[in-house]
């Protein structure tokens, strides 16, 4: 005997729920939570010396001070939990150009170069290492060779001296010559080898150039290192290093950035004079953390650039993120007020959907005639509803 | 054999049996925003987003299984997520309900009314939107719809209870209200209080929450106040957030590829889409005689405008579409059949072809099955070029629904269309059409991940030759039988369009364009109008990717400024061919005008 529609959807649904069952003992049982986000862009107060639309470019005279000053307001603050409060942290989310100071030069406490000066054992103060391939000078620059395909070379600087960001918070590689090569920059810290990136944020490069690597603060670090690869390994490999050096900037712009009067961040500009090749037109997105608890409904933000520079701010953004990982599923031990809002119509939604069902299936049961009839206009059939 | 109830039980078999194995963004962002309520002890209703306090009322129910399960030690994410596409699956059943209704209110044809019920539910679209995706829009147009339908039965009470909902869960059903008002004050002038009061009344319930939002931010402070009234309109100013070329699923990000977007965006904003919408209002008071079928029409016409004229159009927007395209190709027949499925395949095409989110749901509750990402992040057909190319005859097709659903809105009411006939039961126009259509996707295919296979490219253009040849052949036989007069617009059109795919042929160096170039011209002299039909849209379609492509990939200005040419004269010949439509009489100039000759 046919089976009719109700009875095959009967099936199917004990057939899905049987599935589901099944597919419980597979799945993992657990639950993963979704950080929130809430930005909050903000609007304009004042501004000295930088253009006061978007994008807001700051005057790059020396002997001027520009500023921007934002006003940010997280108007879902009164409404926050307890438990979102324990769990929240902000920051402040800035894309702009990669800002470049027109003051100020730069200071090598430690300059590496062929000359022999400053550096042990060999010419250049580097030796091989790890992987295979050649280390030898080449007209008065390092030349560097890894030989095996898909090989590397470390070649490593024994100089046993340790630097610290506080003070040296900038690394100079000059590379003369890259032949189909991939390399990057390590150092030593805390015991733990460290691959950098570049102020482009770049680790690995297959190019010559000068490059520049500036360090965040309180660092010990020391035994700088080079690891070469070959890009493709049906052509000769290697690159040459000129000269590296371990400095700081000084009397140059710094760029700062004050939260309701107290100062958050403070960045010094790289002289353009020595980086221009490096940053010029790059767009960087920066994220300034905030602590929670420091701010208010109303916040006043200063963007302050000192001794002049190349800086564009495109957008400005306050965030306060809330883990919700981090909190208990049962933390609402209460039941919170919106919940008996939205619960009540939930109520209502649930009668009125067991309704709108019945309804539906009554429909689909008059509905359903033979498509013989389709041309006779529903008040002339006798056989429906 | 098929009926109403059969097709209902497939519908919804379909979507159950999808619905827990696979998930997308939208599940976890509808989740993540009840977690707000249930976890976090939030009030939703302070922060603005595209959602409204109807999201929160309808999805709030579907968290207590949940709950209860969790209180019996089980936390699998998958019943969660399960249960958060149930609005999305009753959505579609609503749309399927009341697109049966509405055909078969128009038209007491039972067999028309299912077949554009069908067109809706057994759609891969609506199917991936609501049982995969999980977005709330099937839900906000099945009301939509629900409400237009008793609204044509004079069920007006219901009607604005159900507009009110819809715009409870988005804002943007409201946008329809004046033109819901207007048909009203025509067909049933004595309900209209009746219909204000109970619009009004269930809004404002609806929306009352916003109330303690603003009388305790009031209290707090006049400047949060002012944020968060002007926070209103962020849900719209998304560009600042990401960047343009991204944008796949209208000419945003075709137009910021190719370094237009300064000069395009002076139109394409929020600003424009509100002069269009009064424009639109106007149009509808003042051109229409307020029936139904300007209604449906209109409504169309609003959600193509804001799909086209807005930077970012997401791929659920469709949905807000489809259902009057669908209405306009299969209840009234003005829209060729093609168009909703040019836009269903150029949608999924986009995303989850090309960028394989379906991987992406496998792994979300099957991960060992692939591989923890590794397919997502191994599949070798990303391209961003290719899905944006797509986004341009995504956005031609929709710019050519909402034109011809104007136009069939602007006409009478008379039921004076002329029904599209199928082509010709021609073996050799179907075996031309279906290797035409080869050629140009495999050719498509060479061009964007083969490029610099020769052999390749001897292949396709040889191929094409012969399509050529077996078209020329088969002209000769059939232009013996000469069904209408040509249209020297369309004539000059397309042979403009040749001379520019010659001039890019020379160009590029490439062959096959110059074959395509013969074609059309071919084309454009041929006599015999059926095939024709089918061919010049199928090429009309191909072209618009084609060139695109050729645009986002070229270096040289000469050839950026030759492709965009061609595009442009692309999009005029696919106007030109609504001279080969089936459209009403009363609004076919071009048409008429070919009569007389």
């Amino acid at each position: 005997m046919p089976l009719n529609d109700e009875r095959i959807l009967a099936l199917f649904l004990i057939g899905l729920s049987v599935s589901i069952v099944l597919s419980y003992t597979r799945i993992p049982n657990q639950r993963s939570y979704w950080s929130d986000d809430f930005p909050f862009p903000g609007t304009v107060e004042k501004t000295a010396g930088a253009t006061s639309s978007l994008p807001f470019q700051f005057s790059s005279r020396t002997n001027q001070e520009s500023s921007l000053t934002m006003r940010f307001e997280p108007y879902i603050l009164p409404f926050m939990s307890n438990q979102m409060k324990r769990v929240a942290s902000s920051y402040l989310s800035i894309v702009g150009s990669n800002p470049i100071g027109t003051s100020g030069f730069f200071v090598a406490d430690w300059p590496g170069n062929s000359s022999g000066v400053n550096n042990y054992p060999s010419p250049f103060g580097w030796d091989s290492g790890d992987g295979t391939g050649n280390v030898s000078i080449v007209d008065s620059t390092l030349r560097i060779v890894p030989l095996k395909p898909a090989g590397f070379l470390t070649v490593y600087n024994f100089q046993n001296r340790t630097f610290y960001s506080d003070t040296s918070n900038l690394i100079v590689l000059s590379v003369l010559n890259a032949s189909n090569a991939l390399w990057h920059l390590n150092i030593l810290s805390n015991g733990t080898w460290i691959g950098l990136t570049d102020i482009q944020g770049v680790l690995t490069h297959n190019r010559a150039g000068t490059f520049v690597y500036q360090l965040p603060g309180g660092i010990d670090y020391r035994d700088p290192s080079i690891t070469v690869q070959l890009n493709q390994t049906n052509y000769s490999t290697y690159i040459d290093v000129a000269q590296i050096q371990f400095g700081h900037t000084s009397q140059g712009s710094s760029f700062r950035i004050v939260l309701n009067g107290s100062t958050i961040s403070t960045i010094q500009l790289l002289p353009e004079s020595l980086f221009r090749e490096q940053v010029s037109g790059e767009t960087v997105h920066t994220m300034v953390p905030i602590s929670f608890t420091s701010i208010a409904n109303d916040n006043i933000v200063e963007f302050i650039l000192s001794g002049g520079g190349i800086l564009t701010i495109s957008s400005a953004t306050f965030h306060i993120t809330v883990d919700t990982s981090r909190i208990s599923p049962q933390a609402w031990s209460t039941v919170p007020y919106p919940f008996i809002l939205y619960g009540t119509g939930t109520m209502a939604l649930l009668l009125s959907a067991g309704w709108l069902l019945r309804s539906l299936l009554l429909w689909l049961r008059t509905n359903s005639i033979d498509q013989t009839n389709d041309r006779i206009p529903r008040d002339q059939r006798v056989s429906k509803e | 054999m098929w009926n109403i109830r059969r097709l209902f039980f497939v519908a919804l078999a379909i979507r159950l049996a999808l619905a827990p194995f696979l998930t997308l963004s939208a599940t976890f962002e509808n989740i993540t925003a009840v977690d707000t309520i249930i976890v976090q002890n939030f009030n939703p209703l302070s922060w603005i987003t595209s959602y409204g306090p109807g999201f929160y009322v309808t999805y709030v129910p579907f968290y207590a299984p949940y709950s209860v399960l969790r209180l019996l030690g089980v936390h699998a994410l998958f019943l969660l997520e399960f249960l958060f596409k149930i609005p999305s699956i009753i959505g579609d059943i609503l749309s399927g309900y009341a697109l049966f209704n509405i055909a078969f209110e128009l038209f007491q044809n039972q067999r028309k009314a299912t077949i554009l019920s069908a067109a809706y539910l057994l759609n891969p679209y609506t199917i991936f939107i609501s049982a995969v995706v999980g977005h709330l829009d099937p839900l906000m147009m099945g009301l939509m719809l629900i409400s237009m339908y008793w609204m044509s039965k004079g069920r007006v009470e219901r009607s604005a209870l159900s507009l009110a909902f819809a715009s409870g869960l988005r804002f943007l059903p409201a946008l329809l209200l004046p033109i819901f008002y207007l048909y009203l004050r025509k067909q049933f002038p004595h309900k209209r209080r009746s219909y204000l009061y109970t619009f009004g009344v269930s809004s404002a319930l609806l929306f009352s929450p916003y109330l303690l939002t603003f009388v305790q931010l009031g209290l707090t402070s006049q400047f949060l106040l002012s944020a968060y009234v002007q926070s209103f309109t962020s849900p719209l100013g998304t560009l600042g957030q990401s960047s343009p070329t991204t944008f796949k699923y209208n000419f945003t990000g075709f137009l910021a590829s190719v370094g237009l977007w300064p000069y395009a965006s002076i139109l394409s904003n929020i600003r424009t889409f509100l002069v269009l919408y009064v424009g639109l209002l106007l149009a509808f008071g003042f051109l229409t005689r307020w029936g139904f079928r300007a209604l449906t029409c209109f409504s169309g016409v609003i959600f193509g405008t804001f799909m086209i004229v807005i930077p970012l159009d997401q791929p659920h927007y469709l949905s807000w579409f489809l259902p009057f395209v669908l209405l306009g190709a299969f209840a009234y027949p003005f829209i060729p059949r093609q168009g909703p499925a040019v836009l269903v395949a150029a949608n999924i095409a986009i995303w989850p072809i090309i960028d394989p989110g379906f991987l992406v749901a496998l792994d979300a509750t099957f991960p060992w099955v692939t591989g923890y990402g590794y397919l997502y992040s191994n599949w070798p057909f990303f391209n961003l070029n290719l899905q944006l190319s797509l986004s341009v005859a995504y956005g031609v097709t929709i710019a050519f629904c909402s034109v011809i659903l104007l136009v069939c809105g602007l006409g009478s009411e008379r039921s004076d269309s002329v029904h599209i006939e199928g082509f010709l039961r021609d073996r050799t126009v179907a075996a031309l059409v279906l290797g035409e259509a080869i050629v140009l996707t495999f050719e498509t295919l060479r061009l964007v991940y083969f490029p610099v296979l020769p052999s390749l490219a001897v292949v396709t253009t040889f191929s094409a030759l012969l399509v050529v040849a077996v078209y020329s052949g088969w002209t000769i036989r059939g232009s013996r039988k000469d069904i209408q007069q040509l249209s020297r617009m369309r004539t000059v059109i397309m042979l403009a369009q040749c001379l520019l795919w010659g001039a890019l042929a020379l160009q590029t160096g490439s062959i096959f364009l110059l074959t395509q170039a013969i074609f059309i011209a071919v084309i454009a002299f041929t006599r015999t109008i059926r095939a024709e039909a089918i061919l010049t849209q199928l090429i009309m379609l191909w072209s618009t990717v084609y060139i695109s492509y050729l645009a986002l990939t070229s270096f040289s200005v000469l050839q950026i400024s030759l492709t965009i040419t061609t595009l442009i004269t692309t999009f005029i010949a696919w106007l030109a061919q609504l001279d080969m439509s089936a459209l009403p009489r009363s609004i076919g100039i071009w048409r008429s005008k070919n009569a007389a000759q």
